[in-house]
């Protein structure tokens, strides 16, 4: 080792390319070499191997595991409000929660909490997109003196996630902070704030393409698309504004079919219950993972 | 090797006396301290760490406030059953940041950065099958991409569906504040594009929202 000493620059003296250049060359010495600055740097030997930056890892199948989609999970369109969400399961009755144990997970103020999920889904429209009272279709000239219905493109099943911070008895699932549970009433429809859906992923619950538009005119009806198997994946970022939280469960929910709403110029997504009676939502096999990790 | 790793003098810049002095004492202290032929093993935990020492770690539930984008919106004649959102009224073409201001990463030492965008993203694509529009017709897609100090570091075609997306980025970025950009573009109407309802709503075209974003620098 070796040690530099040299006067420090301050305020008002005169500085410029070369004397800096010379005060950076003063400490340009043998003992400045690859050994001492590479070779000697603190390496993976001197570090604690548990706990350093991962904090906790875990993951696990969530759902109905068949790859080959010979059978599945079916959730209908929820047409009574206010609806609960639908917990994924494995179409037996066994919710595929994550569980942390007894102790639970401690999330602290210094760590960031990280949850990834996916899942295969087969949406099935139903018939009443074009309902009077769906949310699901916009009306155009059809360039003949009449109108054909299209379809908004924006009707959804939504994917959230829900945790469990009270026990490890995993009985009061609430969703994640950030998160609405789609309840609050918005002009006498269900649904949730765009900014209050920080755990959702959405996937299309139809696909309907207008047939031939024409120079601005709809003159056919709009064709319907079967979607067939897809999959949904999202991620959830959580860190705690002060002080620490156990979770003990952790687990992915649906709802359907949501649709856009605007009222009193601020976005929602809402249930369609209209456009709910009749669709459906099949699912099989995703997973579920999170790590917990400090921020520094 | 002798490199900068505090505050590197560039042509035309403008120097203090921290200028100098914080790189001098950073390279001191390199070559005063303890090595590891000193230290045992398992030494070296996240409590004898300086904060950031080895790695920072940003994130945000809701990017920004709300999570929804904010520009190039809407809120003319958009019909209820749909969001204020970008119309072909508004929307200029190109690429455009989901907000004014962009996103900063404070203090990164320079090194690896990884970083995640995710979020719900809305595309009208109900008229891509126009009559006189050839083959292959003119599908829509929201386009993502992710800039760092102005360079784009991930890009992705993007939802052509109302559906969830996540964009991941992985670079080298150089010492000092990152500023990061989210930002989507679409295509245009094709001439056979029904822009305007019956009721003269205009008809929504993209809109992004429920955006959150997990970054991760790596400097040693």
């Amino acid at each position: 080792m070796s040690r530099i000493t040299d006067s420090p620059v301050k305020d008002g003296d005169s500085l410029d390319a070369a004397s800096l250049n010379t005060r950076f060359a003063s400490y340009t010495q043998t003992d400045l070499n690859q050994f001492n600055h590479r070779d000697a740097a603190h390496d993976l030997p001197q570090f604690v191997n548990t706990g350093f930056m991962l904090t906790h890892a875990q993951s696990q199948e969530i759902g109905l595991n068949n790859w080959k989609h010979s059978s599945s999970v079916t959730l209908n369109g929820m047409t009574t409000m206010p609806a609960d969400a639908s917990p994924v399961n494995n179409g037996s009755g066994t919710v595929t929660e994550m569980s942390f144990g007894a102790l639970g997970i401690n999330i602290t103020q210094d760590e960031v909490f990280r949850a990834y999920w996916n899942l295969s889904v087969f949406a099935t429209a139903g018939s009443n997109w074009d309902n009077a009272s769906s949310l699901g279709f916009y009306t155009f000239a059809d360039g003949s003196g009449g109108t054909k219905k299209a379809w908004t493109w924006g009707a959804v099943w939504v994917t959230y996630l829900e945790w469990d911070v009270t026990s490890n008895s995993r009985t009061s699932y609430v969703a994640v902070p950030g998160q609405s549970d789609f309840k609050t009433v918005i002009a006498g429809k269900y649904g949730a704030a765009l900014g209050d859906m920080q755990a959702s992923a959405v996937v299309p619950a139809d696909l309907r393409f207008a047939d031939d538009p024409n120079a601005g005119k709809l003159p056919r009806a709009s064709i319907l698309t079967v979607q067939r198997w897809r999959g949904v994946s999202g991620a959830w970022f959580y860190t705690r504004p002060s002080g620490n939280v156990t979770c003990y469960g952790l687990r992915v929910v649906i709802k359907g079919i949501m649709h856009p709403f605007n009222n009193g110029g601020n976005n929602y997504l809402v249930h369609d219950t209209a456009y709910s009676d009749g669709a459906s939502l099949s699912y099989n096999g995703g997973n579920l993972a999170v790590l917990k990790q400090r921020v520094k | 090797m002798k490199h900068w790793t505090q505050r590197e003098a560039t042509t035309g810049g403008t120097i203090s006396p921290g200028a100098v002095n914080d790189e001098l004492r950073a390279q001191q202290s390199s070559i005063t301290t303890l090595d590891r032929d000193q230290l045992p093993g398992n030494y070296v935990s996240s409590d004898r760490l300086k904060d950031y020492a080895l790695t920072r770690v940003y994130s945000a539930e809701e990017t920004h406030t709300g999570g929804e984008q904010t520009t190039v919106v809407d809120t003319t004649d958009i019909p209820t059953n749909a969001w204020n959102s970008a119309t072909f009224d508004v929307y200029p073409g190109s690429w455009q940041n989901i907000d004014d201001d962009a996103i900063t990463l404070t203090g990164f030492k320079g090194g690896h950065l990884q970083i995640e965008w995710a979020g719900n993203a809305y595309i009208m694509g109900g008229f891509a099958d126009g009559l006189n529009v050839p083959f292959p017709k003119s599908p829509r897609y929201v386009n993502l991409r992710i800039t760092a100090n102005g360079l784009t570091i991930a890009e992705k075609r993007g939802p052509c569906y109302h559906e969830a997306f996540r964009v991941i980025g992985s670079t080298l970025v150089p010492q000092g504040d990152v500023s990061i950009r989210f930002q989507w573009r679409i295509v245009g109407p094709s001439e056979d594009d029904p822009l305007t309802t019956t009721g003269g709503d205009r008809v929504p075209q993209a809109h992004l929202y429920s955006m959150r974003y997990l970054a991760i620098g790596r400097w040693r």
